[in-house]
C-alpha cells in the first residue's frame, strides 16, 4: 500500500521551497499584488531553483530530474503557501514543456527544450480556457482546420499567463471532426503569431499577468502540432492535481495566519482562540486543508504509477476549490475588521483562492 | 584544492523551544532540525572557492543516523561527498575537535572551514581546538576569504571591534565563518534529487581511534525570565525622574 512518509529528498524539497516561499516570495507579495508586477529577480531565483526546467532530460540540456507528480505536489503546495501569482508565473513554462515532454516528437523536443536556458528564465505558456458562457472543456470552441500544409486556428483564449513574454504558446484546439476530449490536440505558436488583447483585470491573482488572446486564422505548420492521441485527458488530470496542491498551499497559509492571530488577539479577557466558535471553525479549516492535501497526493501517486487518475484528480480539484472558499472566508472572518483591511494578507488569499473554482490549467505536474 | 567543511545538526533557530522536564536539554519531538546557519555559510564559501579554483568539497558531520539529513543538505548545495561519523552519545567541543583532527589526518584537506559557532549551544570552540590539535594556522570569524594566486595562502578579512583586520594564513589552515561572509545559495531541486547518488562514507569514533569523554557537561537549562509588565507614569517629569533614579539610563 501507500506510505505517507516523505523520503529524505522529498523533505528537503519541501523545506527548500518553504524557505523560498517565506523568505523570498512573502517579502514581496503585497507589493506585487498592489503594483500588478512580479519582480524579475524572484522569477529568476525560482528558475535557478530548477522549478521551470529541472525535469527536462539531460540530452536536451535539462537537469534530468525525474518528472514525479508526487514530488511536484509537495513543491507546489509550498510555493503556493508563499504566493500564488508568483508560483503561476514561475511555473508557466511547465504548461508548455510538460506536454511537449510527454507527447512531443524528437524534433519538437530538440527545438523547444533548446530554447529553455538553465541560467535564465524563458517564458513559455499554454492557452486553454475560453471566454465563453458555459465554457465546456469537452466542446472547445477554438478550432483547427486542416488547410493543406498547415492548420488554421480560430477562436479566443482567456487567462493566458505571461502571454506577452512567452517565446511560444501551446494552444489547445479541436479538430473539425474530433470527438470530445479525444479530438483535442496542442498547437504551438511562436510569439507574434496571434493577437494579444488587453491584460485581464481580475479579482485575485493581481500580480500575475494574464491575457485574452485572439486566434484569427493563425497558421500552424503541421510539424508544430502536438498530437495528443487522446492524451488530453491525462494532461487535465495532471493539471487538476496541480490545482489541488496549489489550493492546499493557499489554504494552509490562510489557516495558519488565522490560527496565530486567534491565539494573540484578546477579547473579553482571553484569546479568541479559546472561544468555541473560533476554535471549532479553526478545527474545521485544519481538517479541510488535510483532506485536500490527501486528495492531491492520491491522484499524484496514481499518475506516477501510470494509472488513470482522471476521476480522482477532478474530485480533488472540485473538493479543494469549494473548501478553499470556506477556509479563506473564515480566515478573513476570524481576523474581523483586520481581515477586511489590506494590511493583513488574508484578504489577498481570499481573492486568490477564488481563481481555483473558475480556472482550468493554471499549472501542471 | 580540497576543502573540508563541518556541518552540525541544530534545532531550527525559528522554532519555539521547550526545555525537557529534567532540565538538561530541549524537547526534540516535533522540532525541525536544520544545518547550523554558520555551517551553511561555511559550505557556501567552500563551494565558491572550489568554483574559482577547482577541487573537491568534503562535508563531515558527527552524530547519530539523523545527521545524514544535514550531510545530504550540504551535498544538495553542491558538496561532492560526505563523511558521517556515527556516534550517538554525548560529547563536548574538545571531543569533536579530536574527531575532526583524525578526519583531517585521513583526508589532508588544504582548507578546513567551520561555522564560527553552532546556534544551539553557542560554544564556538571546536575551530580553535582543532587548530591547536593540528598545529595549523587559523583565521576565525571570517567575513571575506581570498586564496592567493600561488594557492599557498589565504587572505582572510575579519570583523573586529570598530573595524576590519586582514590576516594572511598559510595553507593548510582553519577558517571559521562569520555571518556576513556570504549568503548561502538554495539547493536547486534537481540537485536535491541527485544528492542521494553522492557518496557518504560512514565511520565510527572507534575506527578513528578517538575515546570520547566529555569534560564539559550541561547541568541545567532555564528559560529567560518572563518580561514584566511596564508601569504607567503620570507626567513627563515623573518619567524623567524615574529614568534618572530607577532605570538610571539618563
Amino acid at each position: 500500500m501507500v506510505s505517507f512518509e516523505l523520503s529524505e529528498e522529498q523533505a528537503l524539497l519541501r523545506d527548500t521551497c518553504r524557505d523560498f516561499a517565506l523568505k523570498v516570495m512573502r517579502k514581496q507579495d503585497r507589493q506585487s499584488d498592489e503594483s500588478g508586477e512580479i519582480p524579475k529577480e524572484i522569477v529568476q531565483q525560482g528558475h535557478e531553483l530548477g522549478l521551470t526546467t529541472g525535469y527536462l532530460p539531460e540530452a536536451y540540456g535539462g537537469a534530468g530530474s525525474e518528472l514525479s507528480a508526487v514530488n511536484s505536489v509537495i513543491v507546489l503546495e509550498e510555493l503556493a503557501y508563499g504566493n500564488l501569482s508568483m508560483t503561476l508565473h514561475i511555473l508557466a513554462p511547465s504548461l508548455f514543456n510538460i506536454p511537449v515532454m510527454l507527447y512531443g516528437g524528437e524534433e519538437q523536443k530538440k527545438k523547444y527544450f533548446g530554447m529553455n536556458k538553465p541560467d535564465k528564465f524563458q517564458g513559455f505558456t499554454a492557452a486553454l480556457t475560453e471566454p465563453a458562457v458555459r465554457f465546456d472543456i469537452e466542446a472547445l470552441k477554438t478550432t483547427a482546420y486542416d488547410a493543406g500544409d498547415d492548420f488554421a486556428l480560430n477562436g479566443e483564449k482567456a487567462f493566458v499567463a505571461i502571454a506577452d513574454s512567452s517565446l511560444a504558446t501551446l494552444v489547445f484546439a479541436k479538430k473539425g471532426s474530433g470527438e470530445g476530449l479525444a479530438g483535442i490536440d496542442g498547437y504551438i505558436l511562436p510569439a507574434g503569431a496571434f493577437a494579444i488583447k488587453e491584460r485581464e483585470k481580475n479579482q485575485g491573482l493581481r500580480a500575475l499577468k494574464q491575457f485574452t488572446i485572439s486566434l484569427d486564422g493563425s497558421r500552424v505548420p503541421k510539424n508544430e502540432v502536438l498530437k495528443l492521441s487522446g492524451g488530453f485527458a491525462t494532461l487535465l488530470a495532471r493539471a487538476r492535481t496541480a490545482s489541488t496542491a496549489l489550493t492546499t498551499g493557499v489554504c494552509k497559509a490562510a489557516y495558519e495566519y488565522a490560527l496565530n492571530y486567534s491565539k494573540e488577539r484578546v477579547a473579553f479577557g482571553e484569546p479568541i482562540a479559546s472561544r468555541q466558535s473560533i476554535a471549532f471553525t479553526l478545527a474545521e479549516m485544519a481538517t479541510e486543508v488535510d483532506a485536500m492535501r490527501l486528495m492531491a497526493w492520491k491522484s499524484a501517486w496514481m499518475l506516477d504509477k501510470g494509472m488513470d487518475a482522471y476521476k480522482e484528480a477532478a474530485m480533488g480539484k472540485r473538493y479543494a476549490a469549494d473548501a478553499a472558499m470556506f477556509i479563506t472566508r473564515n480566515a478573513t472572518q476570524i481576523l474581523g475588521g483586520h481581515g477586511f483591511v489590506r494590511e493583513h494578507p488574508v484578504e489577498m488569499w481570499y481573492r486568490d483562492a477564488r481563481s481555483f473554482a473558475v480556472s482550468e490549467f493554471m499549472a501542471i505536474v | 584544492m580540497k576543502i573540508l567543511v563541518t556541518v552540525k545538526r541544530v534545532s531550527d533557530p525559528e522554532a519555539k523551544l521547550k526545555i525537557k522536564p529534567d532540565g538538561l536539554w530541549i524537547q526534540t519531538e516535533g522540532v525541525k532540525f536544520v544545518v547550523n546557519p554558520f555551517d551553511e555559510i561555511a559550505v557556501e564559501e567552500a563551494l565558491r572557492i572550489k568554483e574559482k579554483q577547482t577541487g573537491e568539497v568534503v562535508v563531515v558531520s558527527v552524530g547519530d543516523k539523523v545527521v545524514t539529513e544535514q550531510i545530504r543538505a550540504a551535498l544538495a548545495m553542491g558538496a561532492d561527498r560526505g563523511i558521517f561519523v556515527n556516534y550517538a552519545g554525548s560529547y563536548d567541543s574538545y571531543d569533536i575537535a579530536n574527531i575532526l583532527a583524525k578526519i583531517v589526518e585521513q583526508e589532508k584537506p588544504d582548507i578546513i572551514i567551520l561555522g564560527k559557532q553552532a546556534v544551539d549551544d553557542d560554544m564556538g570552540q571546536a575551530g580553535f581546538m582543532l587548530a591547536e590539535l593540528l598545529g595549523y594556522p587559523q583565521a576565525a570569524f571570517a567575513s571575506k576569504v581570498e586564496i592567493t594566486d600561488d594557492k599557498k595562502k589565504a587572505k582572510v578579512t575579519r570583523e573586529i571591534d570598530g573595524g576590519l583586520e586582514v590576516k594572511e594564513v598559510e595553507l593548510p589552515c582553519i577558517i571559521t565563518a562569520d555571518l556576513r561572509l556570504n549568503t548561502p545559495r538554495y539547493a536547486s531541486l534537481p540537485n536535491i534529487m541527485k544528492a542521494k547518488q553522492k557518496p557518504v562514507k560512514e565511520l565510527t569514533v572507534e575506527s578513528l581511534g578517538v575515546a570520547v569523554k566529555p569534560r564539559v557537561t550541561v547541568k541545567k537549562l532555564s528559560e529567560p525570565p518572563k518580561r514584566k509588565g511596564g508601569v504607567k507614569v503620570e507626567s513627563v517629569q515623573d518619567l524623567v525622574s524615574k529614568l534618572k533614579t530607577e532605570a538610571k539610563v539618563i
